[in-house]
Protein backbone atom coordinates (compact mmCIF):
# COMPACT_ATOMS: atom_id res chain seq x y z
CA UNK A 1 0.00 0.00 0.00
CA UNK A 2 1.37 3.42 -1.00
CA UNK A 3 0.14 5.42 1.98
CA UNK A 4 -1.68 5.09 5.26
CA UNK A 5 -5.29 6.08 5.06
CA UNK A 6 -6.66 8.83 7.22
CA UNK A 7 -8.60 7.65 10.27
CA UNK A 8 -11.13 9.49 12.38
CA UNK A 9 -11.62 8.17 15.89
CA UNK A 10 -15.30 8.16 16.73
CA UNK A 11 -15.04 6.74 20.27
CA UNK A 12 -15.47 3.26 21.70
CA UNK A 13 -12.43 1.84 19.89
CA UNK A 14 -14.17 2.69 16.62
CA UNK A 15 -12.55 4.40 13.65
CA UNK A 16 -13.88 5.90 10.47
CA UNK A 17 -11.47 5.40 7.57
CA UNK A 18 -11.26 7.83 4.68
CA UNK A 19 -11.07 5.88 1.43
CA UNK A 20 -10.87 7.80 -1.82
CA UNK A 21 -11.34 6.25 -5.24
CA UNK A 22 -7.59 6.58 -5.82
CA UNK A 23 -7.02 4.26 -2.85
CA UNK A 24 -8.86 1.32 -4.42
CA UNK A 25 -8.04 -0.93 -7.35
CA UNK A 26 -10.95 -1.92 -9.55
CA UNK A 27 -9.76 -4.50 -12.04
CA UNK A 28 -11.56 -4.65 -15.37
CA UNK A 29 -10.63 -8.33 -15.60
CA UNK A 30 -12.56 -9.11 -12.41
CA UNK A 31 -15.64 -7.44 -13.87
CA UNK A 32 -15.20 -9.37 -17.12
CA UNK A 33 -14.97 -12.62 -15.17
CA UNK A 34 -18.04 -11.73 -13.12
CA UNK A 35 -19.94 -11.19 -16.38
CA UNK A 36 -18.75 -14.63 -17.51
CA UNK A 37 -15.96 -13.70 -19.94
CA UNK A 38 -12.35 -14.80 -19.77
CA UNK A 39 -10.16 -11.73 -19.03
CA UNK A 40 -9.52 -9.55 -22.08
CA UNK A 41 -12.11 -11.47 -24.12
CA UNK A 42 -15.17 -9.31 -23.54
CA UNK A 43 -16.60 -8.33 -26.93
CA UNK A 44 -17.29 -4.79 -28.01
CA UNK A 45 -19.24 -2.76 -27.01
CA UNK A 46 -19.44 -4.44 -23.58
CA UNK A 47 -15.78 -3.70 -22.87
CA UNK A 48 -16.46 0.01 -23.53
CA UNK A 49 -19.52 -0.19 -21.29
CA UNK A 50 -17.39 -1.61 -18.46
CA UNK A 51 -14.94 1.28 -18.85
CA UNK A 52 -17.77 3.79 -19.02
CA UNK A 53 -19.32 2.36 -15.85
CA UNK A 54 -15.96 2.48 -14.06
CA UNK A 55 -15.48 6.12 -15.09
CA UNK A 56 -19.02 6.96 -13.95
CA UNK A 57 -18.43 5.14 -10.66
CA UNK A 58 -15.40 7.34 -9.96
CA UNK A 59 -17.70 10.33 -10.20
CA UNK A 60 -20.73 9.13 -8.28
CA UNK A 61 -19.79 6.61 -5.60
CA UNK A 62 -19.50 7.76 -1.99
CA UNK A 63 -17.23 5.45 -0.05
CA UNK A 64 -17.74 5.29 3.69
CA UNK A 65 -15.81 2.79 5.76
CA UNK A 66 -14.81 2.07 9.32
CA UNK A 67 -14.13 -0.53 11.93
CA UNK A 68 -14.13 -1.23 15.63
CA UNK A 69 -11.48 -3.15 17.52
CA UNK A 70 -13.36 -5.51 19.80
CA UNK A 71 -12.30 -7.99 22.47
CA UNK A 72 -12.63 -11.66 21.71
CA UNK A 73 -13.31 -14.28 24.34
CA UNK A 74 -10.53 -16.62 25.44
CA UNK A 75 -9.35 -19.03 22.80
CA UNK A 76 -11.88 -21.71 23.21
CA UNK A 77 -11.64 -25.28 22.07
CA UNK A 78 -15.26 -24.98 21.08
CA UNK A 79 -15.27 -24.27 17.35
CA UNK A 80 -19.00 -23.66 17.04
CA UNK A 81 -18.86 -19.98 17.85
CA UNK A 82 -16.98 -16.96 19.03
CA UNK A 83 -17.74 -14.27 21.60
CA UNK A 84 -16.85 -10.83 20.33
CA UNK A 85 -17.36 -7.86 22.67
CA UNK A 86 -19.55 -10.09 24.83
CA UNK A 87 -21.83 -10.98 21.92
CA UNK A 88 -21.94 -14.59 20.87
CA UNK A 89 -21.71 -15.42 17.17
CA UNK A 90 -22.77 -18.83 15.95
CA UNK A 91 -20.03 -19.68 13.47
CA UNK A 92 -18.78 -22.72 11.64
CA UNK A 93 -15.37 -24.32 11.97
CA UNK A 94 -14.34 -22.80 8.65
CA UNK A 95 -14.43 -19.37 10.37
CA UNK A 96 -13.62 -20.18 13.99
CA UNK A 97 -10.71 -22.37 12.90
CA UNK A 98 -9.06 -19.27 11.44
CA UNK A 99 -10.15 -16.79 14.11
CA UNK A 100 -9.55 -18.85 17.25
CA UNK A 101 -6.02 -17.54 17.81
CA UNK A 102 -7.12 -13.90 17.52
CA UNK A 103 -6.29 -11.51 20.34
CA UNK A 104 -8.92 -9.06 19.09
CA UNK A 105 -11.35 -8.68 16.23
CA UNK A 106 -11.87 -5.83 13.77
CA UNK A 107 -15.61 -5.50 13.14
CA UNK A 108 -15.99 -3.51 9.95
CA UNK A 109 -18.55 -2.09 7.58
CA UNK A 110 -18.32 -0.10 4.38
CA UNK A 111 -20.47 1.13 1.55
CA UNK A 112 -20.08 2.71 -1.86
CA UNK A 113 -23.46 4.43 -1.45
CA UNK A 114 -26.52 3.91 -3.61
CA UNK A 115 -25.77 6.08 -6.66
CA UNK A 116 -24.28 3.30 -8.81
CA UNK A 117 -27.09 0.94 -7.94
CA UNK A 118 -29.62 3.67 -8.79
CA UNK A 119 -27.89 4.21 -12.13
CA UNK A 120 -28.11 0.47 -12.85
CA UNK A 121 -31.82 0.45 -12.04
CA UNK A 122 -32.42 3.53 -14.19
CA UNK A 123 -30.72 1.86 -17.17
CA UNK A 124 -32.69 -1.36 -16.72
CA UNK A 125 -35.91 0.64 -16.49
CA UNK A 126 -35.04 2.38 -19.76
CA UNK A 127 -34.60 -1.04 -21.37
CA UNK A 128 -30.82 -0.80 -21.51
CA UNK A 129 -30.41 -4.27 -20.09
CA UNK A 130 -26.74 -4.88 -20.66
CA UNK A 131 -25.64 -1.49 -19.37
CA UNK A 132 -27.79 -1.97 -16.24
CA UNK A 133 -26.27 -5.40 -15.68
CA UNK A 134 -22.73 -4.11 -16.22
CA UNK A 135 -23.22 -1.17 -13.84
CA UNK A 136 -24.41 -3.62 -11.19
CA UNK A 137 -21.35 -5.83 -11.72
CA UNK A 138 -19.04 -2.79 -11.52
CA UNK A 139 -20.74 -1.77 -8.27
CA UNK A 140 -20.20 -5.24 -6.75
CA UNK A 141 -16.53 -5.36 -7.71
CA UNK A 142 -16.02 -1.75 -6.54
CA UNK A 143 -17.47 -2.54 -3.10
CA UNK A 144 -15.19 -5.58 -2.89
CA UNK A 145 -12.20 -3.41 -3.90
CA UNK A 146 -13.06 -1.04 -1.03
CA UNK A 147 -13.15 -4.00 1.35
CA UNK A 148 -9.70 -5.04 0.10
CA UNK A 149 -8.37 -1.54 0.78
CA UNK A 150 -9.89 -1.41 4.26
CA UNK A 151 -8.50 -4.88 4.97
CA UNK A 152 -5.04 -3.77 3.82
CA UNK A 153 -5.30 -0.64 5.95
CA UNK A 154 -6.13 -2.63 9.08
CA UNK A 155 -3.34 -5.07 8.23
CA UNK A 156 -0.80 -2.23 7.87
CA UNK A 157 -1.93 -0.60 11.09
CA UNK A 158 -1.68 -3.84 13.04
CA UNK A 159 1.70 -4.65 11.56
CA UNK A 160 3.06 -1.55 13.32
CA UNK A 161 2.04 -3.28 16.55
CA UNK A 162 3.64 -6.52 15.42
CA UNK A 163 0.26 -8.10 14.90
CA UNK A 164 -1.11 -9.92 11.90
CA UNK A 165 -4.61 -10.21 10.45
CA UNK A 166 -6.74 -13.09 9.17
CA UNK A 167 -9.02 -13.30 6.17
CA UNK A 168 -12.26 -11.37 6.45
CA UNK A 169 -15.59 -13.08 6.99
CA UNK A 170 -19.09 -11.73 6.44
CA UNK A 171 -22.53 -12.85 7.64
CA UNK A 172 -24.24 -14.77 4.86
CA UNK A 173 -21.02 -16.47 3.75
CA UNK A 174 -19.04 -19.49 4.98
CA UNK A 175 -22.22 -20.92 6.53
CA UNK A 176 -22.53 -17.88 8.80
CA UNK A 177 -26.23 -17.10 9.07
CA UNK A 178 -26.91 -13.67 7.61
CA UNK A 179 -29.39 -12.91 10.42
CA UNK A 180 -26.33 -12.45 12.69
CA UNK A 181 -25.74 -9.27 10.74
CA UNK A 182 -27.96 -7.75 13.43
CA UNK A 183 -25.55 -8.81 16.20
CA UNK A 184 -22.60 -7.54 14.19
CA UNK A 185 -24.26 -4.16 13.64
CA UNK A 186 -25.13 -3.94 17.35
CA UNK A 187 -21.37 -3.74 17.99
CA UNK A 188 -21.01 -0.66 15.78
CA UNK A 189 -22.38 2.84 16.35
CA UNK A 190 -25.93 3.35 15.06
CA UNK A 191 -26.01 4.08 11.30
CA UNK A 192 -22.23 3.60 11.15
CA UNK A 193 -21.07 4.51 7.62
CA UNK A 194 -24.68 5.42 6.86
CA UNK A 195 -25.66 1.76 6.58
CA UNK A 196 -28.97 0.52 7.93
CA UNK A 197 -30.33 -3.01 8.21
CA UNK A 198 -33.75 -4.33 7.34
CA UNK A 199 -35.43 -6.97 9.55
CA UNK A 200 -34.23 -9.59 7.07
CA UNK A 201 -30.63 -8.39 7.57
CA UNK A 202 -30.35 -6.71 4.20
CA UNK A 203 -27.97 -3.76 4.21
CA UNK A 204 -29.00 -0.46 2.72
CA UNK A 205 -27.34 0.77 0.53
CA UNK A 206 -27.24 -2.72 -0.98
CA UNK A 207 -23.66 -2.33 -2.22
CA UNK A 208 -22.24 -2.50 1.31
CA UNK A 209 -20.03 -5.06 3.01
CA UNK A 210 -19.69 -5.87 6.68
CA UNK A 211 -17.69 -8.48 8.50
CA UNK A 212 -14.95 -9.42 10.92
CA UNK A 213 -11.18 -9.78 10.70
CA UNK A 214 -9.09 -11.58 13.33
CA UNK A 215 -6.05 -9.77 14.77
CA UNK A 216 -3.20 -11.31 16.74
CA UNK A 217 0.42 -12.33 16.88
CA UNK A 218 -0.34 -15.92 16.02
CA UNK A 219 -3.07 -15.63 13.40
CA UNK A 220 -2.63 -16.57 9.76
CA UNK A 221 -4.00 -15.29 6.49
CA UNK A 222 -5.09 -18.18 4.26
CA UNK A 223 -4.51 -17.60 0.58
CA UNK A 224 -7.64 -19.47 -0.51
CA UNK A 225 -10.05 -20.93 2.01
CA UNK A 226 -13.10 -21.64 -0.15
CA UNK A 227 -12.00 -25.23 -0.74
CA UNK A 228 -12.87 -25.90 2.91
CA UNK A 229 -16.49 -24.99 2.31
CA UNK A 230 -19.20 -27.19 0.83
CA UNK A 231 -21.24 -24.33 -0.66
CA UNK A 232 -20.21 -24.28 -4.29
CA UNK A 233 -22.63 -21.68 -5.68
CA UNK A 234 -21.53 -18.71 -3.56
CA UNK A 235 -20.82 -15.10 -4.53
CA UNK A 236 -17.82 -14.89 -2.19
CA UNK A 237 -16.34 -18.03 -3.73
CA UNK A 238 -16.85 -16.47 -7.17
CA UNK A 239 -15.15 -13.24 -6.11
CA UNK A 240 -12.28 -15.12 -4.48
CA UNK A 241 -11.90 -17.16 -7.65
CA UNK A 242 -11.86 -13.97 -9.74
CA UNK A 243 -9.15 -12.47 -7.55
CA UNK A 244 -7.08 -15.62 -7.74
CA UNK A 245 -7.41 -15.63 -11.53
CA UNK A 246 -6.49 -11.98 -11.96
CA UNK A 247 -3.58 -11.79 -9.51
CA UNK B 1 -35.87 -8.61 -49.64
CA UNK B 2 -38.30 -11.51 -50.03
CA UNK B 3 -40.76 -12.27 -47.25
CA UNK B 4 -39.02 -15.49 -46.20
CA UNK B 5 -35.61 -13.86 -46.33
CA UNK B 6 -36.87 -10.99 -44.17
CA UNK B 7 -38.32 -13.37 -41.60
CA UNK B 8 -35.09 -15.37 -41.47
CA UNK B 9 -33.10 -12.14 -41.05
CA UNK B 10 -35.29 -11.17 -38.09
CA UNK B 11 -34.59 -14.56 -36.49
CA UNK B 12 -30.87 -14.10 -37.11
CA UNK B 13 -30.95 -10.61 -35.56
CA UNK B 14 -32.64 -12.06 -32.46
CA UNK B 15 -29.99 -14.78 -32.22
CA UNK B 16 -27.19 -12.22 -32.64
CA UNK B 17 -28.81 -9.53 -30.47
CA UNK B 18 -29.02 -6.91 -33.22
CA UNK B 19 -31.70 -4.47 -32.04
CA UNK B 20 -31.60 -1.64 -34.57
CA UNK B 21 -29.38 0.09 -37.09
CA UNK B 22 -27.86 2.35 -34.43
CA UNK B 23 -26.94 -0.52 -32.12
CA UNK B 24 -23.16 -1.06 -31.89
CA UNK B 25 -23.67 -4.77 -31.13
CA UNK B 26 -22.67 -7.15 -32.63
CA UNK B 27 -19.61 -5.54 -34.14
CA UNK B 28 -19.77 -7.47 -37.43
CA UNK B 29 -23.33 -6.20 -38.02
CA UNK B 30 -22.48 -2.54 -37.48
CA UNK B 31 -24.67 -0.26 -39.62
CA UNK B 32 -27.06 -3.07 -40.53
CA UNK B 33 -30.76 -3.05 -39.79
CA UNK B 34 -31.89 -4.84 -36.65
CA UNK B 35 -35.10 -6.44 -35.47
CA UNK B 36 -36.75 -3.05 -35.03
CA UNK B 37 -36.46 -1.94 -38.67
CA UNK B 38 -36.81 -5.42 -40.16
CA UNK B 39 -40.00 -6.23 -38.24
CA UNK B 40 -41.54 -2.91 -39.24
CA UNK B 41 -40.73 -3.66 -42.88
CA UNK B 42 -41.96 -7.23 -42.61
CA UNK B 43 -45.31 -6.12 -41.26
CA UNK B 44 -45.59 -3.44 -43.94
CA UNK B 45 -45.42 -6.12 -46.62
CA UNK B 46 -47.88 -8.21 -44.56
CA UNK B 47 -45.60 -10.98 -43.37
CA UNK B 48 -47.65 -13.23 -41.10
CA UNK B 49 -46.90 -12.18 -37.50
CA UNK B 50 -47.01 -15.79 -36.29
CA UNK B 51 -44.19 -16.66 -38.69
CA UNK B 52 -42.15 -13.70 -37.45
CA UNK B 53 -42.70 -14.90 -33.89
CA UNK B 54 -41.68 -18.44 -34.79
CA UNK B 55 -38.42 -17.21 -36.34
CA UNK B 56 -37.75 -15.13 -33.24
CA UNK B 57 -38.33 -18.14 -31.00
CA UNK B 58 -35.83 -20.07 -33.12
CA UNK B 59 -33.39 -17.18 -32.71
CA UNK B 60 -33.82 -17.24 -28.93
CA UNK B 61 -33.27 -21.00 -29.01
CA UNK B 62 -29.96 -20.46 -30.81
CA UNK B 63 -28.64 -17.98 -28.24
CA UNK B 64 -30.07 -20.09 -25.39
CA UNK B 65 -28.19 -23.15 -26.62
CA UNK B 66 -24.98 -21.15 -26.98
CA UNK B 67 -25.44 -19.90 -23.43
CA UNK B 68 -25.98 -23.49 -22.25
CA UNK B 69 -22.75 -24.58 -23.95
CA UNK B 70 -20.79 -21.69 -22.41
CA UNK B 71 -20.26 -20.04 -25.81
CA UNK B 72 -22.35 -16.99 -24.94
CA UNK B 73 -22.82 -15.10 -21.69
CA UNK B 74 -25.48 -13.06 -19.93
CA UNK B 75 -24.75 -9.82 -21.87
CA UNK B 76 -25.33 -11.59 -25.21
CA UNK B 77 -28.47 -13.23 -23.81
CA UNK B 78 -29.73 -9.81 -22.76
CA UNK B 79 -28.98 -8.29 -26.18
CA UNK B 80 -31.02 -11.07 -27.79
CA UNK B 81 -33.82 -10.45 -25.31
CA UNK B 82 -33.69 -6.76 -26.17
CA UNK B 83 -33.80 -7.55 -29.90
CA UNK B 84 -36.76 -9.84 -29.27
CA UNK B 85 -38.50 -7.16 -27.21
CA UNK B 86 -38.18 -4.79 -30.18
CA UNK B 87 -40.05 -7.36 -32.26
CA UNK B 88 -42.68 -7.79 -29.55
CA UNK B 89 -43.30 -4.03 -29.50
CA UNK B 90 -44.27 -4.20 -33.19
CA UNK B 91 -46.37 -7.32 -32.64
CA UNK B 92 -48.29 -5.84 -29.69
CA UNK B 93 -51.43 -5.04 -31.73
CA UNK B 94 -51.51 -8.64 -32.97
CA UNK B 95 -51.25 -9.97 -29.41
CA UNK B 96 -54.11 -7.66 -28.40
CA UNK B 97 -56.21 -8.81 -31.34
CA UNK B 98 -55.42 -12.45 -30.54
CA UNK B 99 -53.79 -13.07 -33.96
CA UNK B 100 -50.69 -14.26 -32.13
CA UNK B 101 -50.44 -15.53 -28.59
CA UNK B 102 -47.82 -15.52 -25.88
CA UNK B 103 -46.67 -18.89 -24.57
CA UNK B 104 -48.34 -18.21 -21.24
CA UNK B 105 -48.16 -16.02 -18.16
CA UNK B 106 -45.19 -15.92 -15.82
CA UNK B 107 -45.78 -14.26 -12.47
CA UNK B 108 -42.51 -13.07 -11.02
CA UNK B 109 -41.43 -11.36 -7.80
CA UNK B 110 -38.75 -11.03 -5.12
CA UNK B 111 -40.07 -12.42 -1.86
CA UNK B 112 -40.97 -10.53 1.29
CA UNK B 113 -38.10 -8.82 3.10
CA UNK B 114 -35.83 -8.83 0.06
CA UNK B 115 -35.16 -5.74 -2.01
CA UNK B 116 -32.78 -7.24 -4.57
CA UNK B 117 -34.12 -6.96 -8.07
CA UNK B 118 -31.32 -7.18 -10.62
CA UNK B 119 -31.57 -10.97 -10.94
CA UNK B 120 -35.34 -10.87 -11.08
CA UNK B 121 -35.26 -8.12 -13.72
CA UNK B 122 -32.87 -10.08 -15.91
CA UNK B 123 -35.06 -13.17 -15.66
CA UNK B 124 -38.10 -11.03 -16.47
CA UNK B 125 -36.54 -9.61 -19.62
CA UNK B 126 -35.13 -12.87 -20.93
CA UNK B 127 -38.38 -14.77 -20.25
CA UNK B 128 -40.39 -12.03 -21.95
CA UNK B 129 -37.97 -12.15 -24.85
CA UNK B 130 -38.77 -15.84 -25.16
CA UNK B 131 -42.43 -15.15 -25.83
CA UNK B 132 -43.96 -15.26 -22.37
CA UNK B 133 -46.12 -12.60 -20.82
CA UNK B 134 -44.36 -11.55 -17.63
CA UNK B 135 -46.29 -10.06 -14.74
CA UNK B 136 -43.57 -8.52 -12.57
CA UNK B 137 -44.75 -7.98 -9.00
CA UNK B 138 -41.56 -6.17 -7.96
CA UNK B 139 -39.60 -6.64 -4.75
CA UNK B 140 -40.57 -7.30 -1.11
CA UNK B 141 -43.72 -9.20 -2.18
CA UNK B 142 -45.86 -10.60 0.57
CA UNK B 143 -47.30 -14.09 0.02
CA UNK B 144 -50.80 -12.65 -0.29
CA UNK B 145 -49.69 -10.56 -3.27
CA UNK B 146 -48.71 -13.76 -5.12
CA UNK B 147 -51.93 -15.49 -4.06
CA UNK B 148 -54.09 -12.60 -5.29
CA UNK B 149 -52.30 -12.45 -8.63
CA UNK B 150 -52.51 -16.23 -9.14
CA UNK B 151 -56.27 -15.94 -8.64
CA UNK B 152 -56.39 -13.21 -11.28
CA UNK B 153 -54.21 -15.21 -13.69
CA UNK B 154 -55.27 -18.84 -13.65
CA UNK B 155 -52.78 -21.19 -15.27
CA UNK B 156 -49.83 -18.90 -14.71
CA UNK B 157 -46.41 -20.20 -13.65
CA UNK B 158 -44.84 -18.49 -10.65
CA UNK B 159 -41.21 -17.44 -10.23
CA UNK B 160 -39.80 -16.43 -6.84
CA UNK B 161 -36.48 -14.70 -6.27
CA UNK B 162 -34.45 -14.28 -3.04
CA UNK B 163 -30.89 -13.20 -2.40
CA UNK B 164 -30.53 -13.77 1.31
CA UNK B 165 -30.75 -16.89 3.44
CA UNK B 166 -33.14 -15.00 5.72
CA UNK B 167 -35.52 -14.24 2.88
CA UNK B 168 -35.11 -17.77 1.58
CA UNK B 169 -37.13 -18.74 4.66
CA UNK B 170 -39.86 -16.34 3.52
CA UNK B 171 -39.64 -17.90 0.09
CA UNK B 172 -40.28 -21.35 1.58
CA UNK B 173 -43.38 -20.04 3.34
CA UNK B 174 -44.64 -18.46 0.11
CA UNK B 175 -44.09 -21.69 -1.82
CA UNK B 176 -45.92 -23.63 0.90
CA UNK B 177 -48.90 -21.27 0.83
CA UNK B 178 -49.11 -21.22 -2.98
CA UNK B 179 -48.99 -25.01 -3.06
CA UNK B 180 -51.62 -25.25 -0.32
CA UNK B 181 -54.05 -23.00 -2.19
CA UNK B 182 -53.10 -23.83 -5.78
CA UNK B 183 -51.53 -27.32 -5.85
CA UNK B 184 -51.48 -27.34 -9.67
CA UNK B 185 -49.57 -24.08 -9.97
CA UNK B 186 -45.95 -24.61 -10.94
CA UNK B 187 -43.40 -22.65 -8.91
CA UNK B 188 -39.79 -22.06 -9.92
CA UNK B 189 -37.28 -20.44 -7.56
CA UNK B 190 -33.91 -18.78 -7.99
CA UNK B 191 -31.35 -16.53 -6.31
CA UNK B 192 -27.87 -16.64 -4.83
CA UNK B 193 -28.54 -18.74 -1.69
CA UNK B 194 -30.70 -21.27 -3.55
CA UNK B 195 -29.73 -24.68 -4.81
CA UNK B 196 -31.64 -27.52 -6.37
CA UNK B 197 -31.67 -29.22 -2.95
CA UNK B 198 -33.10 -26.13 -1.22
CA UNK B 199 -35.73 -25.79 -3.95
CA UNK B 200 -36.86 -29.39 -3.54
CA UNK B 201 -36.89 -29.06 0.24
CA UNK B 202 -39.22 -26.07 0.11
CA UNK B 203 -41.55 -27.85 -2.30
CA UNK B 204 -40.81 -25.82 -5.43
CA UNK B 205 -41.23 -27.51 -8.80
CA UNK B 206 -38.16 -25.99 -10.39
CA UNK B 207 -34.93 -24.15 -9.74
CA UNK B 208 -32.70 -22.13 -12.01
CA UNK B 209 -29.39 -20.41 -11.32
CA UNK B 210 -29.77 -18.16 -14.40
CA UNK B 211 -32.37 -16.59 -16.73
CA UNK B 212 -31.90 -19.19 -19.47
CA UNK B 213 -32.61 -22.01 -17.03
CA UNK B 214 -35.92 -20.32 -16.17
CA UNK B 215 -36.80 -20.14 -19.87
CA UNK B 216 -36.00 -23.81 -20.34
CA UNK B 217 -38.11 -24.75 -17.33
CA UNK B 218 -41.06 -22.72 -18.63
CA UNK B 219 -40.77 -24.15 -22.13
CA UNK B 220 -40.62 -27.67 -20.69
CA UNK B 221 -43.82 -26.95 -18.75
CA UNK B 222 -45.46 -26.13 -22.08
CA UNK B 223 -44.31 -29.43 -23.59
CA UNK B 224 -45.54 -31.34 -20.54
CA UNK B 225 -48.96 -29.66 -20.49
Amino acid sequence: MKKFLQENYVGGNTFGVVINYSDITVKEEEIELLLGYPPYHTPDPFKELIREAIEESKRIIEIKAGYKIADVASKQEDLTGLTIAEKYFDLQKIVTGVLKKSDSIAVFSLTIGDALEAKSKELLKKGDLVAGYIYDAVASITAEACADTLHEHIKAKMLRKNQKVTNRYSPGYCNWNVIEQHILFSLLPKNFCGITLTDSALMSPIKSISGIIGIGENVKYLEYSCNECNIKDCTYRTINYLKKKTN
Amino acid sequence: METQELIEKIGLCVARGKVNIASPFPKDMLGQEGTDELTRRALEIECPPDKILLACNDGMQVIGSKFGRGEAFVPELLMSAKAMNAVMAHLKPFFKAGTVKTKGKFLLGTVMGDLHDIGKNLVSMVVEGNGWEVIDLGVDCKTQKFIDKIKENPGCIVGLSALLTTTMANMAKTVEEIKAQFPETKVIVGGAPLSIGAAIKMGADGYSPNPQGAVEYLNNCLIAS
